[in-house]
């Protein structure tokens, strides 16, 4: 089965990266949520849910909205057919500290339930699932690092078993010191109109 | 392709350390949940499943699981040790894969205070699993799975796709949470809580219980490592995303309906084989109505079920792995076992809930989970015969 990267996104160190091609950069990102809600409505989109997402969801969304933009992914595959699987370093590390701070200072007890749901890594695949519907495989995994081999030994395992048909993937990290995204699209070769490189570790190193 | 056997397992939780503990007082329909009054963990007094803080330390310190470790790691130190004892398999054999399911590893640790004692890295769980494989010397890098409650149906299916496509011999599953206040008062904030002990799939239902605890299952493809009286396999699983809401269970199951439609796809089964499904029941209104639609959906109306969270209460990342076990001693058994505080049936369709402990042979296991994020993941288990 010939699998390929038939589009990618990155978002990181105040850019936005498709295909290698920076598209969107803001000098000097000391605010790194502003950055993105800069970059959300720089794309035109209006999904409103948008800034109701921790920083996280919002880093997962926004490049999962770049990397579907102008493709014909959901209008090809069934919403059953596409998969999501993450890679993640530091969990819900940003969350969990604005929500505990709703809970540990007991003169001011107020458990806030807005962000606890957010303190699950999992929670941003589901916004992204909502909103383009898609009902596929899921899982999230926590590494160190983004772990390449790791991930192309499993997006070839739903290939081969027939559970996927397109795959939506990679490696959404965030935290007070450091953010990143690279999502990719995978297909078979056969289904992509075109596409920018072999799905393997290797290219997937080069890329990110 | 290779078979993906259950070769070992352990589970610890409130009714006790070993699965045998667990088993006994599953067999004698004996709870672990009790009204729980420390106001570090609740401002009010709530129905918990907790693992004795001084029994934990006793057994730990008799293995030689130093005060190094951290509570979590005590717990699945001395759970993949028990689960090891039975069998040959070496843990720290390249071949050998650890695959670990969770939702918040060392939250206790968010605390400055107990953070001095152990660093800040800690409170990650890559770095919890780097500490778990080094106790056992092994070489792989481990896989972490954390797909809120799902976790553990999902650990285990993904390692039954790596036995499968021959990438491992042996993969070790453990899946462990611990209670700590952030848990308990975001459910609370929620209002999913139960203020009784939790009712699954009964009309008076009102919310879950919270639980904690750690299950390791040793999957392997050689049958030679076996422990049971009987062969049982892992012969289908699926995940799917209800894409509806992120805290809310789909209103019509058919997210869960997915994944238990691809697990027994790849299984090569119909609806009408599965003996007995284990299932989420969290005891929370629309979850329980969420997994009864989905059962309809999968034609698995009048199939005996059972939710074990009336006995060690909602374990999230813990949960899927805890229940696997006891599915596969039910199997090696043929018991099944009642759902602890149910009485009158309160979801719709005909869904047999199983109201009182009874030998019936099982052959083949649906178990399902359902989560946060509208995750739902689903495995089969199968007793294969032997001669």
């Amino acid at each position: 089965m010939n699998l390929v990267i038939s589009k990618y996104c990155i978002i990181s160190e105040g850019a936005v990266k498709i295909n290698g091609e920076k598209i969107y950069s803001q000098e000097k990102v000391n605010d790194i949520p502003g950055f993105l809600k800069n970059t959300f409505k720089q794309t035109g989109n209006a999904y409103m849910k948008f800034y109701k997402m921790d920083n996280l969801s919002k880093l997962a969304f926004l490049a999962s909205e770049l990397l579907l933009k102008d493709t014909d992914i959901l209008l090809k595959y069934k919403g059953n057919d596409i998969a999501v699987i993450l890679q993640n370093g530091t969990s819900t590390i940003d969350i969990d500290t604005k929500y505990w701070n709703t809970v540990n200072d007991k003169n001011n007890y107020f458990p806030n339930p807005s962000l606890f749901v957010f303190t699950l890594p999992n929670i941003m695949l589901s916004e992204i699932c909502i909103k383009n519907k898609i009902t596929g495989e899921n899982a999230l995994f926590v590494f160190e690092k983004f772990n390449p081999e790791f991930f192309e030994q499993y997006i070839n395992i739903l290939f081969e078993t027939g559970k996927a048909r397109c795959c939506i993937g990679g490696w959404v990290d965030y935290n007070e010191s450091d953010y990143s995204a690279f999502l990719m699209s995978i297909e078979e070769e056969k289904n992509a109109k075109g596409y920018f490189c072999r799905f393997n570790s290797e290219k997937i190193m080069e890329i990110f | 392709m290779k078979e993906v056997y259950v070769i070992s397992d352990n589970m610890i939780t409130s009714l006790g350390f070993t699965t045998l503990e667990n088993f006994n007082k599953l067999s004698d329909c004996i709870s672990g949940i009790r009204i729980c009054q420390d106001t570090n963990l609740s401002p009010t007094p709530v129905p918990l499943s907790i693992i004795d803080s001084a029994m934990l330390k006793n057994k730990a310190q008799k293995a030689g699981i130093g005060i190094e470790y951290t509570r979590l790691e005590q717990l699945h130190l001395l759970s993949v040790s028990d689960a090891l004892s039975f069998t040959n398999i070496n843990a720290s054999s390249a071949d050998t894969l650890f695959i670990f399911s969770g939702t918040k590893g060392n939250i206790d640790l968010l605390e400055e205070k107990a953070q001095n004692d152990f660093g800040r890295a800690r409170i990650f769980l890559w770095k919890a699993a780097e500490i778990i494989c080094s106790y056992f010397n092994n070489p792989n890098r481990p896989l972490i799975i954390s797909c809120a409650c799902i976790s553990g149906v999902i650990a285990i299916y993904v390692a039954s796709l790596l036995i499968r496509k021959g990438l491992y011999k042996n993969v070790i599953v453990s899946g462990a949470d611990i209670i700590a206040e952030f848990v308990i008062s975001g459910f609370q904030s929620l209002k999913a809580i139960s203020s009784e002990p939790c009712k699954p799939f009964d009309s008076k239902r009102n919310g879950l219980t919270l639980g904690e605890g750690c299950g390791s299952i040793i999957l392997s493809s050689d049958p030679s490592y076996c422990t049971y009286k009987e062969k049982i396999i892992i012969t289908g699983g699926g995940s799917s995303n209800d894409a509806n809401h992120i805290s809310g269970p789909s209103r019509t199951g058919d997210g869960l309906f997915f994944a238990i439609q691809s697990s027994l796809k790849e299984a090569n089964l119909k609806s009408c084989e599965i003996d007995f499904i284990s299932a989420h029941g969290t005891a929370t209104p629309y979850n329980d109505e969420m997994e009864a639609k989905a059962l309809v959906l999968a034609g698995l109306e009048g199939i005996p079920v059972n939710s074990m969270k009336g006995y060690f209460g909602h374990t999230p990342g813990a949960a899927g792995v805890l229940e696997s076990i006891i599915a596969v001693h039910s199997m090696n058994e043929n018991i099944l076992f009642k759902t602890a505080g149910f009485t009158e049936i309160g979801v719709p369709g005909n869904i047999n809930i199983i109201k009182e402990t009874t030998r019936q042979n099982i052959k083949i296991c649906l178990k399902t989970a359902s989560g946060f994020g509208g995750f739902n993941g689903a495995i089969i288990l199968k007793k294969i015969l032997t001669i």
